[in-house]
Order: C-alpha cells, then structure tokens, then sequence
C-alpha cells in the first residue's frame, strides 16, 4: 500500500513533490544523530594527472548539480522528522583540510549536505550519509569528473555508470527503495549480543588520521583465488583476524569467558539484489564475525567462516527481513508522534547501543571503478574514506580503480594497530603494499 | 622506492618515518633526495565558529524584546480608552502595570551587578506604583499611607538585613537558616502591629523562629569547623 501510495504521489505531483522530500529509511538515523563526533560522512575522491583547476571546477560543479536535484538540498526539521528542502543556490568548491570528514553543519540553513574539496590534483567529495550511500555517491563524483575534464577538452560521451548532465532526472532516483521493497509481514530478527571493541583512546574532535593502502589489484585476487573467495571475503578475513589478534594481545593473561565476540559491519548495495535507481541511501549491512571465546581461529578457518556466511546471508530473504525491521522501527506509531526533539534525545543513545555496540569496526568495498580509457587515461586513482564513530574508532573503505587497491583507514583515535598488523598480514602473504597518511 | 624495514611497506619517497609503526625510514647513500609530494595538505582547516553574543548584548536583545513585547498592549489599552471614551479612564491602570513590569525587568538588565542601583531602583518602583495605583482609584492617597508604605519598608528592612547579614559571615551554614528564620519572626511580628495595631498571635511565630534560629546559631559555631556547606551538599548528593 505504501509503496503504490508513494509512486503516485511522486507522479502527480511532480512540483510539490521536488520541492521538499522525506529523508529515506537509513538517512533519517543519520539526520538524528549527527553531530561534531559523529560527522556521519563519507569521502569520495579522484586524483587527475593535472592540477586542479579551481575556476573549472567549479563551473563543472554549477552544471553537474543540476542533474542531481537531490543533493542540491538542505536538512531542515519539522515538527516530527527532518526532511530535505530544496535550495536555489549552489555549492562553492573549498580548500581541502589535513583532517578529512570533519563535521559539516548540516542542519545550518542553506547549507548543501555534502562538500566538493580540491587539494593540488585531487577532487573530493565528502558526503553526509543523510542524502546518498557510497553508490550514489561515486555516481556523483565520477559525473562530476567526467565533466570538468570535458571542461578542459576532452572528448567523451554516453559513459555508462556516469550520467548525462543534460538529461533530465529521472523520478526513480528520488525513492525511498526501502520502503518500496518493505514487506510487513516478516517476522523480526534477534539482535546480536555486544561485540569486542577497540579500546584506544580518542583523539581531539576533528582530528581523523588516514592510512591508505595501496595494493596491486591482480596480486589481490590471485591470493583471493588460492583460497576460493571473492576480493570483499578476503578482505574481510584479514580484518577479523587482525582484530583477533588485537585481543588476544590486550587480553592474554585473561580466561577465555572475558573475551568478546568479533563482528565486522560489511555494507552491501542493495541495487544488486533489488531493481533501483535511486541515488538515496539503499544498502544494508551484513555481519560476519567470530567468536574467539571459543579459541583462536586460524586463518583458514576465519576465511571459511566468512565465505560461509556471506553466501548465505546475501540473501533476498534475509535482505527483506532486515529492510524489514529498518522501516517498521520508522512507521512506528508511537515513534511518529514523538517531537523531534525527543527523537533527537533518545536516537543517538539507541543508534549506539543497539547499532554500533555490537559491531567491532567496519569495511566498506565499493568494487571497480570503471570509465573509458580516454577518460581514465587522465586520473590517477579513486579513493574513498569512510566514515567513523568514538564507538567504532576504526573504519575501512575499499576501492579499486585501473590495476591498483585503494584500502582507507579513517581512524578517531591516537592508536594504529589495526591497520599496522592488517598490512603487515598483506605483506607477509607476499603481496607488495605502498602506505601513505596524512 | 624507499620501504620500511619493519612493516615491509613501500612508502613514499622522503617520508621519514613509518606511517604504521613509526620506525624512522633508513635513507640511502647516493640516491639523490626527491621532494616529498603530500597527499594532504599542513593545516586542518577549522569551522568558522558560531559568533556568540556577548553578555551586554543578551542583555540588550532581552530588553528590546521586553519592551516591544509591552509596548504593543500598553498602546492597544490607550487607544482603545481614547477612541472609545475620547480621554484616558479605565487604561490608566493597565497602563500602570506595563510601565511597572517594564521597569523591574529592565532595571536588572540596565544594571547588572551593581546591588545598590538595583535593590533602589526596584524598591523606587514598587514604591511608586502601588502609590500611584492608590491615587489613580479616588485620586487620594489613602491604604498607601496606612498599609502600603510601611509593608514595603519593612518587608526591605527584613530581607536587605538577612541578605547583608548572610554576606557578611565567614562560615556559611546553618547560621543562614538562622538568619532567614529571624527575619521571618521579625516580619510577621512587625506586619501585625501595621495591620491591626496589636501583638497577639505574631509573637506564637517569633518565639519559635527566635528559638529554633538561636538554636541553630549554637550548632553553626559550636560544631561546624571547616565544612563548607557547598561541598557537602555535593558530596551528599553525589554531584
């Protein structure tokens, strides 16, 4: 019912309905919750060949916007949610920080929820989570890319994956998917007990340390090969057992009872199981994790583990489950007529304990990132940092681009264990790793 | 390409130290220094922060909004009386009462911290409007002479001596309870001989609040040491 009542409202009332909008499921957490510490953003950026220029920039910027309406918007509150409103304005191109994902002012009047930087041959984009996912977000930048350097002359067009800015947009991409594929009558999930966390001490607000990682993808796979899982699982098994080894160090001498359950958040993009087009948050997270109370596992068998619960987990049903609880928790009737305010009170205590506490860190892949040759015959590399939390402390975004591995740590706080020990693991499997920070 | 010699990463050319584990990078002869590309720039760059008003202007923002707030029912009542009755009648006294709720709020925001202005300028007002609200009524100054005046003066007396007083002690404790129970005693015993001329059922309150004060005055110095009451109540009430 929701899901017909929604398309023909987007229809019919095509003005009223772009001049402000409901944020979608995932999006309104993120709008509760944002705050100095928990910046809720995400980095995506290119490196050209050239330096940037600033001007050129921004012009591509001033185009490429009006093919995305649905960035071109602010946060504002209303009695019950905030709701994204439209702005006539555009958004300027800022100098780049040392420290990335800094706090953007989203609930500021006119302010774009998300921020295009340039820093000598990079462009970045950083994006607040209530407006778009990493999909829609690379979508963007590339769109972005592609057009400043149309801007300096070079010839492309009809490039998959990278929109045409003189399209009209297109309806489906305003949608709110988790609530168009939202079936009621699931029954609910169990919440996962409390996972191990990082126990490091935090840095000053602000302060974000980045570890890239690059590798070369072709080695990556071949090692993934060897054990028969894809690039994402393998990834994901280096994470769990470099964690595992953080607590069997802090915690050696301690009976095996003290010891936590290890739980990686792992986001998956919706738009492959689902059909969507929408350039709004639709993704989901799985967990794969082990339990280290049960003794130490070996690589080998993290692996396994990991494999396993992937290829069961990514599963529509479950998927449907899970879009499930997410949505139910929105249309809540008592949660509804609560005020905003209240909302904003209780949601970040419930976002951390029922969300974050149970995760040990995250990894995000965006996969490949593919345009023509003469386009990517001028960029370097695509990057994309992600977002953290005090609770999470450690979070790690991957993307590869041409033959080359971009692994980024965003790390809160003044300790780099985690990273040091995963790349350590890459190097001694014989894999050769370049580390840059900032 | 230079590498760490712990990790086992390639680092870039002219870092110094380990990005993981900060184990400076070893530089080798002859191999010619190539300048450092950053991937990041120096400085982070900080958000403009919020300008926040002043004292002095809260203050003033509170005064303006204050008075328009009252100006607009103080020229609403007096037009209205105008235009009906073609002279000020009955708006005389809603007029009063703005003009009185506007004074006692903006003599504190005019004059913050300084106790002398304040604790006059209130009284001056208090003083003025029930003066002039008895004289409006008959054009006489009747209860004003009889009740008013000698209420307030005394209530003044009462609290500004409790107030000084409770200034004035080193040791602050139980003696204040004393104080404000003597002033208690002192009010009503002088508020019965304002109002009815006689001393009958005050002196059933000021015996107990002179008992129960000098009471507690002989706690404060006979027990109290060095406790100060302020840390007390925070660690009683765990703050």
């Amino acid at each position: 019912m929701f899901k017909s009542a929604f398309v023909i409202e987007m229809k019919e009332n095509k003005e009223t309905f772009c001049e402000w909008f409901r944020l979608d499921n995932a999006a309104v957490i993120f709008s509760l919750i944002s705050s100095p510490r928990i910046p809720a953003l995400f980095r995506l950026s290119a490196t050209l060949k050239e330096p940037i220029n600033v001007k050129l920039l921004q012009t591509a910027l001033n185009r490429t916007i009006i093919r995305f309406p649905y960035f071109r918007v602010n946060l504002r509150p209303g009695l019950f949610w905030y709701y994204l409103r439209k702005l006539r304005t555009f958004p300027r191109v800022e100098a780049d920080s040392k420290y990335p994902c800094k706090e953007l002012r989203v609930r500021k009047r006119d302010t774009f929820p998300f921020r295009v930087r340039a820093f000598q041959n990079r462009i970045a984009v950083e994006f607040h989570h209530s407006i778009t996912d990493g999909t829609g977000g690379i979508i963007f930048l590339k769109t972005l890319v592609v057009e400043y350097l149309k801007l300096r002359g070079v010839k492309a067009s009809n490039i998959e994956g990278v929109f045409d800015i003189s399209d009209e947009p297109d309806f489906e991409e305003y949608e709110d998917s988790y609530k168009k594929f939202y079936d009621k009558d699931l029954p609910s999930i169990k919440l996962p007990p409390k996972a191990f966390r990082l126990p490091y001490k935090l840095e000053k607000e602000g302060v974000y340390h980045v570890t890239t990682g690059i590798i070369p993808v072709k080695e990556f796979i071949k090692k993934a090969k060897e054990y028969n899982v894809t690039v994402t699982e393998f990834l994901v098994a280096i994470y769990l057992d470099s964690l595992q080894e953080i607590q069997f160090n802090l915690l050696k001498n301690e009976p095996k009872r003290k010891l936590k359950p290890i739980r990686v958040s792992i986001p998956i993009n919706l738009r492959r199981i689902y059909p969507s087009k929408t350039m709004r948050n639709f993704s989901l997270f799985v967990t794969p994790g082990i339990d280290p109370r049960l003794g130490r596992f070996t690589f080998d068998e993290i692996v396994k583990e990991v494999f396993h619960f992937m290829r069961t987990e990514l599963n529509d049903k479950y998927i449907s489950q899970s879009i499930r609880q997410n949505v139910r928790a929105e249309l809540n009737p008592i949660l509804r007529i609560m005020p905003l305010f209240v909302k904003k009170l209780f949601g970040r205590l419930i976002y951390m304990s029922y969300g974050e506490k149970r995760y040990s860190g995250s990894l995000s892949n965006l996969g490949l990132v593919k345009l023509p040759p003469e386009i990517e015959e001028h960029i370097e590399d695509f990057q994309f940092l992600p977002g953290t939390n005090p609770t999470r402390k450690v979070s790690c975004g991957v993307v590869s681009f041409k033959n080359k591995m971009y692994i980024n740590f965003g790390n809160v706080s003044d300790c780099k264990e985690l990273e040091k020990i995963f790349f350590r693991k890459i190097v001694k499997m014989g894999i050769p790793v370049k580390v840059e920070s900032n | 390409m230079p590498y760490c010699s712990r990790c086992g990463v390639e680092v870039d050319a002219g870092v110094e130290k380990c990005p993981l584990c900060d184990t400076p990078i070893q530089k080798l002869e002859g191999v010619s220094e190539t300048r450092v590309t950053k991937k990041y720039p120096d400085e982070p760059i900080e958000e403009k922060p919020v300008r926040k008003r002043t004292d002095k202007e809260k203050r003033m923002f509170a005064l303006e909004i204050v008075s328009i707030s009252l100006a607009l029912p103080f020229l609403i009542t007096t037009f209205l009386d105008l235009i009906i009755n073609k002279s000020i009648t009955w708006a005389r006294f809603p007029m009063l009462a703005f003009l009185f709720v506007w004074g006692t709020t903006a003599i504190p925001l005019l004059f913050p911290k300084k106790p002398v202005i304040l604790v006059l300028g209130e009284v001056s007002f208090v003083m003025g409007f029930l003066a002039l609200v008895d004289y409006f009524d008959d054009w006489k100054l009747e209860w004003y002479v009889t009740y008013a005046l000698p209420i307030v003066i005394v209530t003044i007396l009462f609290s500004s001596l409790v107030v000084l007083a409770s200034i004035l002690v080193k040791k602050k404790g139980a003696n204040i309870a004393a104080f404000i129970l003597f002033g208690i005693g002192g009010l009503t015993f002088c508020l019965e001989i304002i109002i009815s001329g006689t001393i009958r059922w005050s002196l059933f309150v000021l015996t107990p609040t002179i008992v129960i004060g000098l009471f507690l005055l002989y706690l404060h110095y006979r027990f109290t040491k060095d406790i100060d009451i302020k840390d007390k109540l925070k660690e009683k009430l765990q703050l």
